[in-house]
This record gives C-alpha cells, structure tokens and sequence, in this order.
C-alpha cells in the first residue's frame, strides 16, 4: 500500500508542476506593461457577474437575502428554489439533491463547485452535501446553470452546475456568531470573524452541527467544520487567494434494516490556492491548484446477521453469523487550473482555460485489493462571446476532455442572444455534456462475505468492468428573459428538451445460482425530458419580496435498467414570499411543492412517492445593541405537517423516512 | 489706520506691478515635485502645449527636480507654474507669478507669492451631483439618494452636499470615518439606502488598501461607484468623472496666455475640461443601462454648476 502509492503520486505531482511553470510563464509573456497608478483592480472578470440576460444558459441565482429567509439548516435545502429541482432526504443527515431528476442519493450529473473548484466525491460522483464544509453565512451567493454545461465546467456539468460563491472578506463582517437550538436535538454554532490588514484580507469560520434526524431512524449526525480564507494584493495588478477547509463527521448510519447502526466517522481537508493577475476588469487571468482529502470509516460488529436475511433463508442457518462489516474509504483530488478572460474589442470578449486533475481512491472494500485506485483528467476550454450585430449576441464555446475510463470527448455549446428592446432578451440555445462515470460505476468489486462454506462465503454486489462509457446529453432551449423595473418584476421563462443516452444502470448481478456475479454498470437507457420553466422576482413594495418559480417536464425513457420516465416529477412549484415590517421584524413562508416522483435508488420495484409539499416558516427580528447588530429568528420547518422522503412505507421497505415538523430558534450577532 | 492704508497701498502695486510684468513674461518654468505619474504627465503635456503655442517663450521643466530653487535678477520675467501639492509647498519662487494645479486640500492662499491662479484637480461637488442625477434620473418624482464617505478633514468638501443634492433633486448621505478600519462597515450602511456612491479624493477612505472594501461591499450591493480618477475607473468604479493631465494642462496653458495678454484671470478654478469615463462590464453586471459616455459629457456640460 505505502510505497508504491507514493511513487505514483511524485509522477503525477512532477507532471503538474511542470505543467504549471510552464502556464505561469505564457502568461507572464502575455502581461501589459501599461502604467497602473496604485489602486488594485478589485472588480476582476471573474467577480463580476455576467449579467443574467445575457448569460449563454438559464441561470438561477440564490442571494443571501433568499438564504436568510429561507428558513434552512442545509446547503442542499437551498437548491429547492430550482425550478425543477428535487431535494429529498436518504435519511435525516443525507440530503439527496437533483435539478432534473432521474437520480439517486449519489446523484453524479451535478457539478458542485465551491469558488470555482469542484467538490464532488471522486468515488461516487456524487455530492456529499451533508459534509461541506462552510456555513449557510459563508455564502455569498449561489449561481446555478441550469442545463448541461459541459463547455464551461467539464464532464459531471450533465443536469448543470452549482457554484457556491462564499464571502469576500474584504465586504464581510467583523465578527458575527451564531447559534441554533431546536427540536429534533438540534444543536448548531458557528462563529466567524474577518479582517483585514494592509494589503491582508482574512475570513475564518469555525461552526458545528447537530441533530438527530428523522425519529424513527438512527441518523443522527455531528458535524465540526472550519474554513479560512486569506487574500493577499500583491501590487495592484496581482493579488493571492488561499482558502483552507476542513470537516470532521460522525454519523449513524443504518446500512440495513432490522440491524443495529453503524458509526461512520470522516474527515476531510481541502485547499486551493489562487493567482489572479489582472490589467482591467477586462482582462485577467488565474492560475489555481487545489489539493482535497477525504477519509472514511465504517465499521460495524453484528453479532448475527440472520435477521438482515430473507425470513426463509435465515431459516436454514441454524448456528449464529457473526459479521464485520467495513467500509472504509479514503479519496484523493489534485489539480491545477488556468484561465484567461479577455475583452479583444468592445464587441468581442474569450473565456479560454485548460485543467488537469487527477483522482484518486483507497478502499478494500469497495474495490476488493489495496492499490489505489486512480483517474486522470485533463480538459481544455473557450467560449468567445460576440456581439455581432446591436442587439445580437452569439457566445461559442467547446470544451475538450480526456480522461482514464471514457472516451474523449467535445462538448460544445452555442447560443444567440437578441436584445428584443431594453430590459427584454430572448435566447436560443443548444449544448451537450458528457458524464464520465464515477470510480465505483468503473471499478468497485465488492460483496458480502459471509462465514459460510464456499460457494455461499462471498455474495457479490457490485463486479465493475469498467467497461462503461459517458452518459450523454444533447439539449437545446429557447428562454425569454425580462426585466420591468417600473414595476419592480424580472425573470425567465423557458422551454427546454433534453435527450439522454448511455445512461448507466447495473445489471447481471446474480445471487440465484452459483457462480454468482456481482451487478456491472452497462449503458442501457435513453430517456427525452421536456418541458417549461419559470421564474419570478417581484418586489412590490420596498420591504417585499415574492419569487415564484415553476417547472413542467414530460419524460419518455425506455426504462430498461432503472425507471426514468417517473424519477422526474411532472411539475415543481417553488414560492418565496418575505415582508419586513417596522422596528426590524421580518416574516417569510418558503414554500415548495413536488409532484410524484422516485428516487432511482429507493427501491420498491417503481413505485412512486406521493407529491410532497414543503413549507418552511420563519419570523426575526433584529436590533441594535451598541455596535453589535443582534438577530432572533424563529422558523418551522415542514410547517404542513409530516410526509414520508424518499421512500415508500412498508411493506416496500421498513425504513421509516418520516420528515416531520421541527421548531428552531436561531440567534445572531454581528459586529 | 495707517497700518491698514499701508497695506491697501503694497496690495494695490503689488496687483499693479503684476500686471506690467504680465505683458513681459518670457521664461515659464515648470515645477512638478517627484509625486506621480499623474503630475509628471500633467508637466510634460503643460511643456509641449506652451512650446506649441508661443516657440519663442522659453519654457523649462523641472519635473523630477528639487524644489527648491533661488530666484534670480530675470524674475519679472519669469512665471512659475507649480504641479502638485509638493511643488507647492516646497518650492522658493520668489517674486514671480505663479500658477499653481494642486488638490484642493493642499491650496492653501500663501500671500508671500503672487498668486497668478489656482487650479484645482478635483472636480465641484456640484458637477458630480450633476452626473449623479444623469445616472439615477428620479423616478415618479421619487428622490434618489446618494452616498458618500468622508473622512474628518474631507468632511469641509462636502458641507454643501446636501442642499447642492436638493436642487437636483438628489438626497444625500454622508457617513463620517474616523479610521481605516471602520470604511467596510460604513460603505455597507451607506449602501442600504444609497443607489450610487459617490467617491470623493479622500486618502482615508480611498487607498490602495481600502478601495477593495469600497468596491466589493457596493458591488455586492448592486450600488455603483462613481469615481473620481481613471484609475478608479479601472479598479471597477461603474463610472468615474475626471481632469486627464492634459486638460488640466491645457487649462494651465490658457491661463498663462490670457496673463500674458493682460486679461483677467480667476484666482480659483475648477477644471473647465473632463472626461467622463465608463467601465461597461461593470455597468452591464449591475444591469444598468447608460448612454454613451460623450452623450452624458455632452448633457453635462450644458447644466448649471
């Protein structure tokens, strides 16, 4: 295991240092060496926000306002302001998030960033969303592109992207704390102070996070995170990001029904490091390099399996079977970044990028041998925006990968905007995305084994050939999107269509007859979604707020591995309604609503889970103590009363997912 | 009495004597203390605008000079044109004219120096409300309001900021600063209420080091900086209003030839020429809509300061 992990990892590193100088120096080349008087250049293209009207994609952003407001404890909570989107519970501390449906709780065709570096686990492809470590306080804003965006983000861009954009602290708080305590156990704190010094800028966040879960199921979880982040302008053109992260979990996970839970502990530590150059708003490149680390254990002792068994089977076994199972994993993620926005002329403007990334993954268990596991990435990027004509836009963009399990690919990306009269735009647009499969779709190979003479000691789950290639998407859309500032309402409205294929399912697992063999991921569906979306910003009054957003999608899948057609729910409503009153008190309902749909991994043949509303309610009230600026906020979650997530009661499954209402108080305080 | 007479008397032939050297002048030597690059421009383009204008005037410039420098026997004949607030303070001109550009904190009436004029680099408060009031024209007769930040020795600039801000139906908010430290979290009140901020020269609240507060916090806001230089500008100020060093130096020319043709010549003024700059990205991310930047000189100079 040791060494030759370790020599693995000095080749790779070599090859991306190298790559590195090798990038830095191109661009030192390109550098302008007109004369800059002092003042840094602070509002970089990559601060600034494109404007939504003329972004390639339907955009959705999640302001802090709507983050304040919306009465969640959980990151993944958020995405229910998605049109479209689903969040549901696996259990109480395992959020499952999807924009599109047509997921599991290891939803892999998000990509989730955190300040432009991706964060989803290397293994599963998926996204531990319980696990990040950053505070709902931390954030700035949310940009989700909704879609397949392959030509900005790379493979994983397949349902769209999620980018958490976390605080400058140059604009941030001195000092602000706050703490939560409710039912359900809940338990949380987060203190956070920012400064700056000179040319320092710094943020550090240390918070915490408890709570029991659903009460019929032992999922209770505790969470201990930090983050630092520090800035450094160097001179007025270049300027230094680091960011440090790290989250320590204990979780009780209940890997199997009518057996006692098991502990999961993890930990992980993620850095990357930023070097921003910039000659105007206009112009500015970044070289980034990232290092993340996550590692897992779970270990559970059962004393004697036969209740886990089929009642029949179980039977048969007349002596106890004593179990351990273990599924400890540990994952790896190094990579480095560049990229380049350019402004050629007062028309033209090119985002070009490349990264090389490289994946890594440690598990007995899961991968049945003790040699690391590894993938290897590297894509290159541009899109050129083109304002060809008053009032027309096209922007172009491809991306290039190659990387270890699947075929090479493009994904390009295309879309006229026309300017139909100020404050109004209509976009037309086709793109495709490519979902590489994940390190457990390719290679797992594990099972259970059992104290039982052969052939009955080993029952495999999973028998990975890596044979597997991407899933893809083609999408095209048609989105109006508009802004009435005399009344105080923007928005979108959309049409889209969406044409899957090579969707991955496993198959062949056989556990009748010996030589049984474990389930391979295969390419076997197609599924084409269609459909409407809508969104509404209105703010009638100073201190209101409504937002409205809204989704319909048709879905025709073959549905030969795992049923698509109703994993997307048919419609989403989502509505946002906030008022602030005299002497600092404020009100909001958040309100979403779901219509049937399954998870694909929650088993019980195809059976869907009735349509779910969702209210969260809040009230706060802030004032003044001195310099402090004090907030008290009350908020019921599932204010509509109880509902089953996830998945369906017995007898299609004995796990009773029950989201029930829970009160909580949250106090804050701000310097 | 007498002791007043006496001095009503020097001032009279000091303005007389100054005026019969007026016709006279034929050297102007220039003076730029060792500052910035804004200043050295401003001496550089002065020389070249002069040496155009009259090739028999002989024109010197001293633009990394010392400052200090003896007067001789020519100094009727001789006008000194002093750039910048080091220039100014610093420099021995003796007898002769002087023309002074310089901040307006600097300016500082020095009756041992006849004064030909003063100019300043900053523009009148009221010509950025004006450009404030274009940027944010009022809707249904609902006042807009501004912000700025001052510190306490800028805070003298802005006395008047609230009644200029009414006449053109603006309200205005100032916030006072007493240290670095406290500008992030006074922009962020300002900008709860303000739709525009406006940045006023200020080595407090404007620095290297602050400016990324200024910017990212009003950002963040959905506010948009008005600032006071191209160099704001280009740090990420959605609009900015300024002198370039060559209409300033310009200015400085015209005041000189009317000297010399004996005309009359403000003691103090304001630059007469500037730029309106746009940082259209910057614009465009807010989701503002402006009209080309000539346009908005253009309607600038035709109101009333």
């Amino acid at each position: 295991m040791g060494s030759r992990r370790h020599v693995g990892r000095r080749g790779s590193r070599r090859r991306i240092l190298l790559a590195t100088l090798g990038m830095v120096a191109a661009c030192s080349a390109l550098a302008d060496d007109e004369d800059v008087s002092g003042l840094p250049i602070v509002l970089t293209a990559s601060r600034v926000r494109q404007s939504v009207a003329e972004a390639p994609a339907a955009v959705t952003v999640i302001d802090r306002e709507m983050i304040r407001q919306s009465g969640v404890r959980q990151i993944a909570d958020l995405l229910r302001f998605v049109p479209g989107a689903v969040v549901g519970y696996n259990d109480g501390n395992w959020p499952a998030a999807t924009l599109r449906g047509m997921s599991g709780a290891f939803a892999s065709g998000l990509q989730v960033l955190i300040d432009g570096v991706s964060v989803y686990s290397p293994v599963f492809g998926g996204m531990l969303w319980a696990e990040l470590p950053i505070s709902l306080d931390d954030i700035d804003h949310i940009e989700i592109v909704r879609g397949p965006n392959g030509a900005s983000y790379g493979a994983n861009s397949f349902q769209g992207v999620v980018n958490i954009i976390t605080r400058d602290p140059a604009a941030d708080d001195r000092l602000r704390a706050t703490a939560t305590v409710g039912g359900d156990g809940i338990r949380d704190g987060t203190l956070r102070v920012a400064d700056n010094h000179a040319a320092w800028r710094y943020r550090a966040t240390l918070g915490q996070r408890f709570d029991e879960g659903f009460a019929e199921r032992e999922d209770a979880m505790q969470l201990t995170f930090g983050n630092l982040r520090a800035d450094y302008q160097v001179d007025p053109q270049n300027s230094v990001s680091a960011a440090l992260r790290f989250a320590d979990k204990r979780k009780q996970i209940e890997e199997f029904t009518r057996l006692p839970a098991s502990h999961q502990t993890g930990d992980k530590l993620d850095m990357q490091l930023r070097w921003s150059h910039a000659n105007s708003t206009d112009d500015e490149w970044w070289v980034q390099f990232y290092h993340q680390k996550f590692s897992q254990r779970d270990r559970l002792f059962i004393a004697d399996f036969r209740p886990a068994l089929d009642p029949a089977v179980a039977a048969l076994i007349p002596f106890p079977l004593p179990l351990e199972l273990e599924q400890d994993y540990a994952t790896w993620r190094d990579g480095l970044e560049l990229q380049s926005n350019r402004r050629w002329t007062q028309r033209l403007r090119t985002v070009a990028g490349a990264e090389v990334r490289r994946d890594a993954a440690l598990s007995g268990r899961l991968f049945a041998t003790n040699d690391e596991q590894t993938t290897f990435l590297t894509r290159v990027f541009g899109s050129v925006e083109w304002i060809f004509a008053p009032a027309w836009i096209l922007n172009a963009g491809a991306l290039y990968e190659r990387n270890s399990f699947a075929s090479n690919g493009w994904s390009p990306r295309i879309a006229l905007i026309h300017e139909l009269m100020p404050g109004h735009n209509l976009r037309v647009s086709y793109s495709a995305a490519r979902r590489t499969p994940a390190l457990y779709e390719e290679k797992a190979n594990y099972g259970l084994a059992l104290p039982l003479p052969a052939p009955f000691n080993f029952f495999p789950i999973i028998t990975g050939s890596g044979r597997a290639d991407s899933e893809r998407v083609h999408a095209a859309d048609v989105g109006y999107v508009f802004s009435l500032p005399e009344v105080a309402l923007n928005g979108d409205v959309r049409w889209f269509t969406e044409r899957y294929t090579g969707l991955i399912s496993f198959r062949g697992q056989n556990l009748n007859s010996p030589p049984f063999t474990g389930g391979d991921a295969v390419n076997l569906d197609a599924a084409d979604v269609d459909g409407y979306e809508m969104t509404l910003n209105w703010r009638p009054a100073p201190r209101t707020y409504v937002r409205f957003a809204a989704s319909i999608a048709n879905t025709a899948s073959t549905d030969i591995g795992t049923s698509y057609t109703n994993s997307v729910p048919r419609s989403t409503i989502a509505l946002l309604v906030s008022q602030g009153f005299a002497d600092g008190w404020s009100a909001a309902a958040n309100y979403q609503r779901v219509s049937e749909m399954r998870w694909t991994d929650a088993g019980s043949g195809r059976l869907t889970i009735p349509p779910i509303d969702h209210l969260n309610l809040r009230l706060g009230k802030t004032f003044t103590a001195g310099a402090y600026e004090i907030e008290v906020a009350g908020v019921l979650q599932n204010a509509l009363g109880h509902y089953r997530d996830y998945y369906l009661g017995p007898p299609a499954s004995s796990r009773e997912n029950i989201a029930r209402r829970v009160a909580f108080l949250q106090v804050s305080a701000r310097y | 009495m007498k002791y007043l007479v006496f001095i009503a008397v020097a001032s009279v032939l000091g303005f007389v004597s100054t005026l019969t050297q007026a016709a006279e002048i034929r050297a102007v030597r220039i003076l730029a203390g060792d500052e910035n690059s804004f200043v050295q421009k401003m001496a550089t383009a002065l020389a070249d605008v002069l040496r155009q204008a009259d090739p028999t005037l002989e024109v010197e410039l001293t633009a990394k000079g010392n400052a200090a420098d003896v007067a001789d026997a020519d100094s009727e004949k001789r006008l000194f044109v002093l750039i910048g607030e080091r220039a100014f303070g610093t420099a021995d001109t003796g007898m002769s004219p002087v023309v002074a550009l310089l901040p307006q904190r600097a300016a500082v009436a020095d009756s041992r120096r006849p004064l030909v004029s003063m100019i300043y680099f900053e523009q009148p408060l009221a010509r950025v409300l004006n450009l404030a009031s274009l940027l944010l024209p009022g809707r249904d007769g609902r006042m807009q309001t501004v912000g700025i930040v001052v510190s306490p020795e800028a805070q003298r600039f802005v006395t008047a900021a609230e009644t200029l801000g009414r006449e053109r139906k603006l309200g205005v908010r100032v916030e006072s600063v007493r240290s670095e430290a406290d500008v992030g979290r006074a922009i962020a009140r300002v900008v709860e209420e303000a739709k525009l901020l406006i940045a006023v020269p200020d080595a407090m609240v404007h620095n290297a080091n602050t400016v990324q507060s200024v910017l990212l916090v009003s950002y963040h806001a959905g506010v948009p900086v008005l600032g006071y230089s191209a160099a704001y500008l280009r740090a990420g100020a959605a609009v900015a209003l300024y002198s370039t060093p060559e209409q300033l130096a310009q200015q400085a020319a015209d005041v000189i030839a009317n000297y010399r043709a004996n005309k009359s010549v403000a003691a103090t003024q304001w630059p007469r020429r500037y730029v309106v700059g746009i940082n259209a990205t910057v614009v465009h991310s807010l989701g503002m809509t402006l009209p080309d930047a000539e346009v908005l000189e253009k309607k600038l100079a035709s109101m009333k300061e």
